[in-house]
């Protein structure tokens, strides 16, 4: 396709074509925005490996500097920060299991089982995707006094356990990628329901798993105002309630602030780069889909 | 869609060896009990549900009556809570902080993350290390973030000093009613650009070629096939995209909060509680002033104000597809004789 | 079906899920009666950093001297303090046994019951022992005693005797003092600071102490004992209209405090005076390292009065009430408050401390003056005031609007108004008329 001005940059034509100077640009703005993007994390860096004297110094330093193990050192001495991590650690890996797990099997059912007031119950499932979740911030709270479980991980981890999201977006799934002559199969061999969602239904839902589960792991992992409300206990905080806590204690320690704000980044880059190819691609499908 | 026959071979549990679909069944117990299994597959969400979320909705309902410090006894007050929610200025100001901070952010951000959609959609090479670049803000924590901007918009922090380079005063971000919510708007934005845009390119690549085509033979320029073809496709997602940054903003929270998060309680939402959003409010309400009563009411008018605003939201962008049925009129005239 | 890797993928599910019940079975368990201490050996104090003498802390972890068998751990505690303990009460979980209070104990009242009755657990016999005032104001309209008395905080009128000199004003405290008597008196050394200083510097770093000073001075404040809104009423008017006068007259730095720019303002001198508690030394030396010798104490005009200071609570949750106490009387007994003033600069409510040689040292900061001087009398006269479980919910919007006046240039007319509305509106929905 010859260099044509008239055709559209855009939508699945654009491949190779435009003029050299419409994709040198096309790259120079993409790469500005990257730099956009990217920029805070430096910064971030910088920040965190100088000392607070050159943070405040005018102009601004803009390189890193050597005093970041100094820093980290500090950190950790000061909020417990490796606890927290476990603690974040264990709320999001538990918490996507369950969601992953009471998500997948109730879109399974909705998406490929009749049973009585199933349009009615997936409608109500709807409607409850509509509430906001501040609106039951302080009766949580309440709740969870009343069953003892303020101030434990638990209560990061079971009230979220199924929400209606992953549902809805699985069942979208399921409806257009689980085969019912795969199923039928299954039912003559005379597997049951259970039997169909273990060895039918989720190995073909891996990739919408792969996709619900790191976003859910994304969202339980940066929670702040839950955690930041419910855990009383000041021996068992999350990552980000103990950043938070870290600021305001020492917030003229601008250098080990900004150490614990890299350090409590780092862990969720990494996370999110190992399965990013899956999770954009799925991003990307869901939100057609829906 | 395969029937199955009657009997099953193998010896199964139960009679839910049975299909599940138009398969008829003699004894009325058994067909109840084939329904047991997705019953059971979906009753987890629905008793957390029940348990963790109907009924603390109901409950908030319930605390909105009273007047109680999460310690003592309540006082049952009747629509007290909701009389001095109208009367209370700070309230007021913080609704009004929210929709300007949505405003500030929502706006740009949709419109920077269409602009980077066609970027990305027409660039190839290394597509995958751009996605993943502009998603990473998306991806980090809002506390950590949060607390890098607070630096960077201080008086005497990287912004200014950008500024005053170019020789341009530095402005008041953390002190000033429009700093304070441009600082939040621009943390919004650079967190959600990326997400948008994704979503956006999905939609642009979803988008049968076959229209551009036809528009290109009857001769459209880019303008008109911008316009009329691509925008009114992209309607859907830019609805959804719409619609989720506008409950999203509505509920801003850990921006403002930590970006003033200190010792004294009196700062918070910053100074003039220019900063100060509906849900902050509610928090430092509930759980600072310990009004519960009072924090379960301001929960009610947020979600009275969402449901409201994604109404009108999708009234505005969704009513004006009834304009684009006559999708004939980019043609110029009758230039191409019809 | 490849039923291998079905149950291993099975498998590896099974025990990510499991692990994770595990885990949360582990982290749930625990203080099931609500105190943060259950299942240990120690009882848990919270405070605040500089609340409680470090030292005295770390000898109670390994054991309170005396009591055998007894430890308190010590829980700094960061951010909203009060909030995160009423939190935890609400919580009804990881309540610490015992937990400091600030000078607005009065806004645990409502909650009193949360509290033991420190007088049921013996503290009587030790009343004569403290400061007056400070004994009876941890004690509940009902009687029940609440906070046992930790430090108190004077307040003096901290000036710098070099720029005084070179205003061609006195130096000395007693000259001082006398040229400082009133609030009027006060404001004209700020004048002539003003106009004759080198650097024209301000009298004082922003006009909420100002503010706070004279009110502090009157025996009332926002709400009276039978809980009317008095917030309106000449002695807090007066106190609003002296602030805005000092604010008119340019006498105000305007720097908040805990900013950089507060920091640079005392460094550099262009703060002549402070008027304030005690406790605000140890923050003036950090600030300001380079001025020492430079400042000099003496009596705060209108007279002395208390800013601050805080108490010991022992809560309901606490699972050795008796040893608790016992902790109390060690930790807050002359002795011990002695050395923690040595420490921290906690000052003592313990008059019997004020005349130890201890206390007496001459600090080299204020050019050797001993400070206790200055202070002690300040302790022992301050007048009683009257705190409301309301007072915080009240001052804080006139302290809002007073800094919208000196940093906003809010008019200060409409800034009394709207302040007085936000505090009646806010103390009429706590039931307050």
């Amino acid at each position: 396709m010859a260099a044509d001005r008239t055709t559209p940059v855009g939508a699945g034509l654009a491949i190779g074509s435009g003029s050299r100077r419409s994709r040198v640009g096309v790259r120079v703005l993409l790469l500005l925005g990257v730099l956009v993007s990217l920029f805070p994390f430096y910064w971030l860096v910088v920040m965190a490996s100088i000392t607070t004297q050159e943070i405040l110094q005018f102009p601004p330093r803009l390189v890193p500097g050597t005093h970041l193990l100094e820093n980290m050192r500090e950190v950790i001495h000061r909020i417990d920060f490796f606890g927290s991590l476990f603690n974040t650690v264990v709320v999001s890996v538990a918490g996507t299991v369950l969601v992953l797990f009471f998500d997948s099997l109730a879109a399974f059912a909705f998406a490929k089982y009749e049973f009585p007031a199933r349009k009615l119950l997936f409608g109500i499932l709807l409607a409850t995707y509509m509430i906001p979740g501040q609106l039951s911030l302080v009766p949580q709270f309440v709740t969870m006094a009343d069953f003892g479980w303020a101030g434990s991980l638990k209560a990061l981890v079971i009230p979220g356990a199924a929400n209606a999201f992953g549902i809805f977006w699985m069942r979208q799934y399921a409806q257009n990628s689980l085969p019912d002559e795969l199923l039928d199969a299954g039912r003559i061999d005379g597997a049951g329901f259970f039997r169909l969602y273990r060895q039918v239904a989720l190995p073909l839902f891996r990739p919408a798993l792969a996709f619900l589960g790191i976003f859910t792991f994304i969202q339980l992992w940066n929670d702040y105002i839950w955690p930041l409300v419910v855990l009383v206990n000041p021996d068992r905080l999350t990552l980000q309630v103990a950043l938070a806590n870290l600021n305001v204690a020492y917030n003229t320690d601008y250098a080990v602030v900004m150490a614990g704000a890299l350090m409590s980044v780092i862990p969720l880059i990494v996370v999110f780069l190992i399965g990013a190819r899956h999770f954009l691609r799925d991003l990307a499908a869901g939100a057609t889909k829906m | 869609m395969a029937t199955v026959v009657g009997a099953d071979p193998a010896p199964a549990a139960g009679s839910d060896a049975r299909t599940a679909r138009g398969a008829n069944n003699r004894a009325p117990r058994g067909r109840w009990r084939r329904h047991v299994p997705p019953y059971l597959a979906i009753s987890p969400y629905y008793v957390l549900f029940a348990a963790f979320g109907a009924f603390p909705v109901g409950f908030s309902l319930y605390l909105s009556f009273q007047d109680w410090d999460g310690i003592g006894d309540m006082r049952f007050v009747g629509l007290q809570q909701y009389r001095w929610l109208l009367r209370d200025s700070v309230f007021w100001h913080s609704i009004l902080n929210t929709f300007e901070i949505w405003f500030m952010s929502t706006v740009p951000m949709l419109f920077l993350a269409l602009v980077i959609a066609f970027l990305l959609n027409a660039q190839v090479r290394h597509a995958t290390a751009y996605r993943v670049a502009y998603f990473i803000p998306n991806v980090t924590s809002m506390v950590a973030m949060t607390i890098v901007f607070g630096s960077v918009f201080a008086q005497a922090g990287l912004a200014n000093s950008l500024l005053k380079a170019i020789g341009v005063d530095g402005v008041n971000w953390l002190t000033s009613s429009l700093g304070i919510k441009s600082a939040i708007s621009i943390m919004i934005i650079w967190r959600w650009v990326g997400y948008n845009a994704l979503i956006f390119l999905a939609g642009l690549q979803a988008i049968p070629t076959e229209l551009f085509e036809a528009a290109r033979v009857d001769g459209a320029s880019s303008r008109q096939t911008l316009f009329r073809v691509l925008v009114p496709q992209l309607r859907p997602v830019i609805l959804f995209a719409v619609i989720t940054s506008t409950i999203n903003g509505l509920q801003i929270f850990t921006e403002s909060q930590v970006l003033f998060y200190s010792d004294d309680p009196g700062t918070t939402g910053g100074p003039g509680q220019e900063g100060l959003t509906i849900v902050l409010y509610l928090w430092q309400k509930a759980f600072n002033d310990h009004q519960f009563g009072y924090g379960a009411a301001i929960g009610w008018s947020l979600f009275a104000l969402i449901a409201l605003f994604a109404i009108i939201n999708w009234r505005l962008v969704s009513g004006s597809e009834r304009d684009d049925r006559p999708r004939i009129a980019w043609r110029k005239g009758a230039r191409n004789g019809r | 079906m490849e039923i291998r890797t079905m149950s291993r993928r099975r498998l590896l599910g099974a025990s990510l899920g499991g692990a994770g019940a595990a885990l949360l079975g582990l982290s749930g368990c625990g203080s099931s009666d609500g105190s943060v201490s259950a299942g240990t050996d120690h009882l848990s104090i919270w405070y605040w950093n500089g609340a409680l003498s470090d030292k005295l802390l770390a000898v109670s972890a390994r054991g309170v001297p005396g009591v055998p068998g007894l430890k308190v751990k010590g829980s700094p505690i960061a951010g909203d303090y009060k909030s995160k303990l009423r939190t935890s009460m609400a919580a009804r979980a990881y309540v610490p046994d015992l937990a400091c209070a600030n000078s607005d104990v009065s806004v645990f009242f409502p909650d009193e019951e949360e509290f033991l009755d420190l007088r049921k657990l013996g503290a009587d016999a030790l009343e004569d022992q403290y400061l007056d005032w400070k004994w009876k104001s941890g004690i509940s309209p009902t009687g029940r005693m609440v906070g046992f008395p930790l430090d108190a905080g004077p307040t003096a009128l901290y000036y710098r005797r070099d720029l005084f000199e070179k205003a061609g004003l006195p130096t000395e405290p007693a000259d001082v003092a006398a040229a400082a008597a009133t609030w009027d008196k006060y404001l004209a050394l700020g004048r002539t600071l003003k106009s004759r200083a080198p650097g024209k510097p301000f009298l004082v770093s922003q006009i909420s102490y100002v503010f706070r000073m004279a009110l502090y001075q009157s025996p009332k404040q926002f709400v009276d004992a039978d809980n009317r809104f008095i917030g309106d009423q000449q002695h807090v008017r007066r106190a609003w209209d002296l602030a805005v006068e000092t604010y008119r007259q340019g006498l105000s730095a305007r720097v908040l405090d805990s900013t950089p720019d507060y920091n640079a303002a005392m460094g550099r001198g262009r703060v002549a005076s402070m008027i304030t508690a005690v406790w605000a030394i140890g923050g003036l030396k950090d600030v300001a390292p380079k001025t020492s010798g430079a400042w000099r104490l003496t009596a705060l005009p209108g007279g002395p009065t208390n800013y601050g200071g805080s108490y010991v609570t022992i809560t309901r949750y606490c699972r050795d009430p008796e040893g608790a106490f016992a902790y109390l009387k060690w930790l807050l007994g002359p002795e011990n408050q002695l050395k923690a003033y040595q420490e921290m600069a906690l000052f003592p409510t313990t008059p019997a401390a004020y005349g130890k040689p201890a206390m007496r040292r001459p600090d080299p900061f204020f050019g050797g003056q001993i400070p206790v001087d200055v202070f002690g009398p300040a302790a022992e006269k301050a007048p009683v005031i009257f705190f409301s479980p309301y007072e915080d919910i009240c001052s804080t919007p006139v302290f809002q609007e007073l800094t919208n006046v000196e940093t906003l240039g809010k008019n200060p007319d409409k800034a009394w108004r709207d302040a007085m509305n936000a505090c009646e509106r806010t103390l009429s929905q706590q039931g307050v008329s």
